[in-house]
């Protein structure tokens, strides 16, 4: 438990997981995600 | 020396905090003016970004997107939206979840608010849970089922700056020379929305940031990343247990025992105290004054 603790503290695991969450922004980007954000008209 | 500078540093971030998230949070992502003479929303290229807080795309003057009407609009499509994810999750894992305290500004609003002298209230802690509800079953279950924003439908922000401004306006299409707002369109959904936004209203003055703790998917994603994000905040042994930090926190945290609580919005107030402060990196096992006494003990 302490072990795993200790790795969800450390530099690189959260480089990891910065890594990983910056991948998943640029495929996104890449895959046209951008486009399919229509604007929200719920306001009434 | 170096505690000295970082406490001036705290204390400019302190003061500058409500002027940043006001202009930062609320001013520059609704800057659509020209919406006054053409009665429409704008729908460039800004839309397609999201800022990091809560900030209703339908807003008149809006010019960016809402994270969570994004969010919602995918699970309505059947989509994982990998964009916004990373997005959040970077600033998450970055700054875990100052973005409530910083950027917000529906939280600026609450905070505002909250000022005006009256008793104040402290909320149930079991109803921290229920901003996970809102996230799992209004912003994700039920949009993937139904097609419809379900939060958008009864967020109080989303009526507050976007719903009650159209309405009160109520401005004539110069295009097509028909009314925006259409009559008859304000239902039973309207009345509601009002209502639940007149409720919280009524709570901001009462208790101390209800949406926030109660009630914000998007605060729900980010406090997944307080305990474990670059930005932290860590209390040095020398606390005496005033809780001082208690007092000063906007969302009643025991900052001593639990500096990295996943309600803690990274307002910064507690710093106010000599003994807590941020710290950057990786910083295993430390935070609670009880577990830095007993490694300063040996």
């Amino acid at each position: 438990m302490h072990r795993i603790a200790m790795y969800l503290h450390s530099s690189a695991f959260k480089t990891g997981l910065m890594l990983l969450f910056a991948a998943s922004l640029i495929l996104g980007v890449l895959a046209g995600e951008l486009t399919l954000i229509r604007i929200e008209s719920s306001a009434l | 020396m170096n505690s000295r500078k970082s406490q001036k540093t705290h204390a400019i971030l302190r003061k500058i905090r409500s002027p940043f998230v006001a202009l930062f949070g609320l001013i520059l992502p609704n800057s659509y003016f020209p919406v006054i003479s053409t009665k429409e929303i704008y729908g460039g290229p800004l839309k397609q970004v999201c800022v990091p807080g809560l900030n209703c795309h339908a807003c008149p003057t809006a010019m960016m997107a809402c994270p969570m009407g994004i969010i919602q609009q995918f699970a309505a499509v059947h989509k994982f939206p990998f964009a916004v994810a990373g997005f959040l999750g970077g600033i998450g894992i970055i700054f875990g979840r100052s973005m409530c305290g910083w950027l917000c500004p529906f939280g600026w609003i609450q905070d505002q608010i909250y000022r005006i002298k009256s008793k104040k209230f402290k909320i149930p802690s079991f109803l921290k849970y229920g901003k996970y509800f809102s996230l799992v079953i209004l912003a994700l279950i039920l949009p993937y089922f139904t097609e419809a924003h379900w939060f958008s439908r009864i967020c109080p922000w989303g009526t507050l700056i976007a719903g009650v401004p159209w309405v009160i306006w109520d401005p004539v299409n110069p295009v097509y020379a028909l009314p925006v707002i259409e009559p008859g369109s304000l239902g039973w959904l309207y009345m509601m929305k009002v209502s639940i936004l007149v409720i919280f209203l009524a709570l901001f003055v009462f208790t101390s940031r209800p949406f926030c703790r109660t009630l914000c998917p998007l605060g729900a994603i980010y406090s997944q990343f307080n305990r474990i994000s670059f930005m932290r905040l860590e209390v040095t042994g020398k606390c005496v247990g005033c809780d001082m930090c208690v007092d000063l926190c906007p969302v009643e945290i025991s900052v001593a025992d639990d500096p990295n609580s996943p309600d803690c919005i990274r307002c910064l107030n507690c710093t106010l105290c000599n003994n807590v402060h941020i710290r950057w990196g990786s910083t295993p096992e430390s935070g609670s004054k009880r577990i830095v006494a007993a490694s300063s003990k040996g």
